[in-house]
């Protein structure tokens, strides 16, 4: 059913947004810098917008995290699974296409709304589509092997629209033009590093090839802004975090494992990535002008500090869950901080800031704390039914791709000779691509409540994979996710045979008693887990929990205080320390720990519900139902919470509204709805 | 004078593309070919094809030297063409029913005691194939296409032989064209 919106129902905010993307840029690196004054520009914005943290989702890659911020959706909503996928006749791979975003971007909401845009270098988004403006998309600025300062043709299909691309491609900046002044500016003491050395080889080549790339980016967008009419502009930027994959290791303070002759000319790095990051910005808001909102996100951060793994992990796992959120501009409230923000609210808060409405299929909300007057929010159920020439087009014309009838087809055209056999290596290649996606895919559907779906994409690569014990301990963790105890003791007994010293054993028979009901058990197994060397901010809140269900709050309260000191941003243990501090006759350090919980983790219903049960305990009655209030938005089914909020009610004095959620719960219980676990 | 472009025949497998090469060829222009793949059983008047077209994917080196002449690229490997601005091409690109095809391919693989795979399966990836090259030809600037149905191949060689000289803008001869068509070896129709 299409729903015929075009014009904006409210009134915009903004009729000029610029939305920076600054991958895994980190506000835990950035405030020692703006207070060194090092970063002014972002300074500037700082001071006269709302900043906060983005929490980040999983899994913590790139491609998948920044469709979600274009799309305000998870990724079993867009679509984009990974970095690559397999072309559609099966045969390559390629990086994952703009074709297979499956629900409207940003730029395609606001391009169908009139909104002239601008589209450049994010992920996923090659071949450029077709907009209200210019898109390019992020194959642009990468230079092929093949390609030298004086011969790279433009990539094909880069850029929107097409006549732009000899125009644009003239503002590409090849690793081979970076000069080594230019290397200078990132480490003045290049001079004492031996050039001879493999890894400084490396890293100095990788360094230039990244500062060609950003340069490219930067040329690209500032030439488009300035020459071009637009309403949205938004340009992404990945240096930060393909920087930091090679050089957080030689950030202050040296960690052992960094060769002490390399610690000391490369530890500015990161830092002076920073800083040429606050001169763009610089030019860009110069270009936006001073009544255009700026917004600044990062979708993940990037540990530091004494967070950085001391050896060597895979790449995502360097990614901090917390990014950056800024917006600047006109009736946004200045020097501000707000919390609770998720990737998902970025086009939430884009749209309500154009007027324009929010789908009910978007995951997320619209910031409305970053406002001196909240923008009034306007919904439908989705944009995707809303008709767009240019878009229901390229939607036609992507058809379903069936990886299984194209590798036949595929296989067909070998065997008839016209087309030459993909390689093994190939092979091989394309079937871990795919199962890489299913799995990605399976720990969204984890996090976006989905866990039946996701256990069952974990068992098919189980299947797949039977002797990879990776996939077993994955089909465990969506077991557990989907409380599942049959299929939680069949991948453990299976893991047991597979590899009986398995350290994921442990938790899995814990979380089988768990489920089973045994919490005693449970926490023996929880506890031996951590003596036996896994301990973590997460295992201790699991420890907590068991405490809590046995109603021993001084023992809950020492495993949340152990979560934390392991990890002071961990939500969950916050949440805990709520529910048992209270317990203990301690209701004012309840309420601050419940309120530092939902300052981490906004959308945390149990949180919200503890919060409100102290509230009205202390005869906060008022704030008490705020906060069940919210806890209903999220889990509208939460029976108890409504008999919280109609008792409050009855002590207010408010009737009507009491005998309603007093019905409510007891419709609730009487369907049998599922309803969350309380401590 | 030799056309500044590249002819490209393209389709399905057994759609008619090395008909259609035929009778470029017998019009008067000069086809990008090896000989390595000879006439037989499947196609009594050969191929002509060029093997490196098969890794058009990994080597597209050999590409100069299509220019002016005729060379048969499968529909598949049509994105992988040189699309840089240096070089600029001219595609005909035949059609003939999905069922007929896939029939024809069996035959094929069969008299080389080869299976096919399954028809529903191919019927379903081939044609999504297909309507992906569409989109994608729709917005290349610097490529002409001239679809041809098998059949109409068949039935009106003059006349198709008329439309290619008009299409290609070069003196073919229509009539050497039109008798490369021989109807005796359309044999594989849909059910028969």
């Amino acid at each position: 059913m299409s729903e015929p919106i075009s014009e904006p129902l409210a009134v915009p905010f903004s009729n000029k947004l610029l939305l920076i993307g600054w991958d895994a840029a980190d506000w835990q690196m950035m405030h020692p810098l703006i207070d060194s004054g090092r970063m002014p520009h972002l300074k500037r914005l700082v001071e006269r917008g709302t900043i906060g943290n983005l929490q980040t989702l999983q899994p913590v890659l790139s491609p998948i995290l920044w469709t979600s911020i274009a799309t305000g959706k998870r990724a079993y909503l867009h679509g984009v699974h990974g970095f690559v996928e397999p072309t559609p006749d099966g045969t390559a791979l390629r990086p994952t296409a703009s074709s297979t975003r499956t629900c409207k971007a940003l730029w395609n909401i606001l391009a169908q709304s009139g909104k002239r845009c601008q589209a450049l270098n994010w992920y996923a988004s090659h071949p450029a589509e077709n907009i209200n403006g210019v898109c390019v998309s992020q194959l642009f600025p990468v230079a092929p092997a093949s390609a030298t300062p004086d011969s790279w043709p433009p990539q094909p299909e880069a850029v929107y629209p097409p006549e732009l691309a000899e125009e644009l491609a003239e503002l590409r900046f090849h690793p081979a033009e970076v000069t080594a002044q230019m290397l200078q500016q990132f480490i003045p003491q290049a001079a004492q590093l031996d050039q001879r050395d493999p890894e400084v080889q490396r890293l100095l080549s990788s360094l230039a090839r990244r500062l060609a790339e950003c340069i490219s980016v930067h040329a690209l967008t500032t030439a488009v802004m300035d020459e071009h009419d637009w309403d949205f502009c938004t340009a992404y930027y990945d240096t930060i975090d393909r920087i930091g994959h090679d050089f957080m290791v030689f950030h202050p303070p040296r960690m052992d494992l960094v060769r002490p002759d390399l610690y000391e000319p490369l530890k500015g790095v990161m830092n002076a990535i920073y800083a040429f990051h606050d001169q763009m910005l610089g030019r860009l808001v110069e270009l936006a002008g001073p009544d255009a909102h700026v917004m600044i996100v990062s979708d993940h951060g990037f540990l530091n500090g004494a967070s950085r793994p001391a050896g060597p992990v895979s790449p995502e796992q360097w990614h901090r869950n917390l990014g950056m959120f800024l917006l600047a501009g006109p009736g946004v409230r200045q020097d501000a901080t707000i919390p609770g923000a998720t990737l998902l609210d970025i086009t939430p808060t884009v749209l309500a800031l154009f007027g324009l409405p929010v789908g009910s299929d978007m995951e997320g909300k619209v910031l409305v704390n970053a406002f001196e007057q909240p923008p009034a929010i306007d919904r439908i159920a989705s944009w995707e039914n809303v008709p767009d020439p240019v878009y229901d087009a390229r939607v036609r014309n992507a058809v379903d791709d069936d990886p299984e009838a194209a590798a036949a087809s595929m296989r067909q055209l070998v065997e008839l000779g016209y087309i030459e056999a993909p390689g093994e290596d190939v092979e091989r290649d394309i079937v871990r691509a795919r199962a890489a996606q299913k799995f990605n895919l399976a720990c969204t559907c984890i996090e976006g409540k989905h866990p039946g779906r996701a256990l069952q994409l974990a068992l098919e690569l189980v299947a797949q994979f039977p002797h990879e014990p990776a996939y077993l301990v994955f089909a465990g963790q969506a077991a557990l996710s989907a409380h599942d105890a049959i299929a939680l003791g069949q991948v453990s007994d299976a893991l047991q045979r597979m590899q009986p010293e398995h350290p994921q054993l442990p938790m899995f028979r814990a979380f089988h008693c768990w489920l089973a009901g045994d919490v005693v058990a449970a926490l023996d197994n929880f506890q031996r887990a951590a003596k036996q060397g896994h301990d973590n901010a997460w295992l201790q809140c699991r420890i907590g929990r068991a405490y809590l269900r046995l109603r021993l709050w001084r023992k809950a309260e020492e495993a949340f205080r152990k979560s934390l000191a392991l990890d002071k941003h961990n939500a969950e243990a916050h949440y805990g320390l709520s529910v048992a501090l209270p317990r203990q006759g301690q209701l004012d350090e309840g309420v601050q720990s419940g309120l530092q919980a939902i300052a981490l983790a906004h959308d945390y219903p149990l949180a919200h519900f503890q919060l409100g049960a102290v509230l009205s305990r202390m005869g906060w009655y008022e704030r008490s139902l705020q906060a069940f209030e919210l806890c209903l938005a999220i889990v509208p089914d939460f029976a108890i919470a409504h008999r919280y909020v109609s008792l409050v009610a009855a002590k207010l004095g408010q009737e009507e509204r009491s005998a309603r959620h007093r019905d409510t719960a007891r419709r609730i219980l009487a369907e049998g709805l599922p309803q969350p676990a309380l401590d | 004078m030799a056309p500044d472009f590249i002819t490209v025949v393209s389709g399905l497998p057994r759609s008619g593309t090395s008909l259609m090469m035929q009778m470029l060829h017998a019009g008067g222009l000069p086809a990008l070919t090896d000989g390595l793949r000879t006439a037989d059983e499947n196609n009594l008047r050969g191929y002509l094809e060029f093997e490196p077209v098969k890794r058009l994917r990994s080597d597209r080196s050999w590409l100069p030297q299509a220019r002016g002449k005729v060379v048969k690229i499968i529909h598949l490997l049509l994105r992988d063409l040189l699309l840089d601005g240096s070089l600029r091409y001219r595609i005909v690109f035949m059609q003939r029913p999905m069922e007929e095809v896939i029939a024809s391919q069996h035959r094929m693989l069969q008299r080389e005691g080869k299976a096919g795979g399954d028809p529903v399966v191919l019927k379903k990836a081939f044609e999504s194939q297909l309507a992906q090259l569409r989109a994608w030809l729709a917005d290349q600037p610097g490529i002409a296409v001239l679809p041809l149905p098998y059949h109409r191949v068949i039935e009106q060689p003059q006349a198709v032989a008329r439309e290619l000289s008009g299409f290609l803008d070069l003196p073919l001869d229509t009539a050497a064209m039109a008798l490369a068509v021989d109807p005796a070896l359309h044999r594989q129709r849909a059910g028969g």
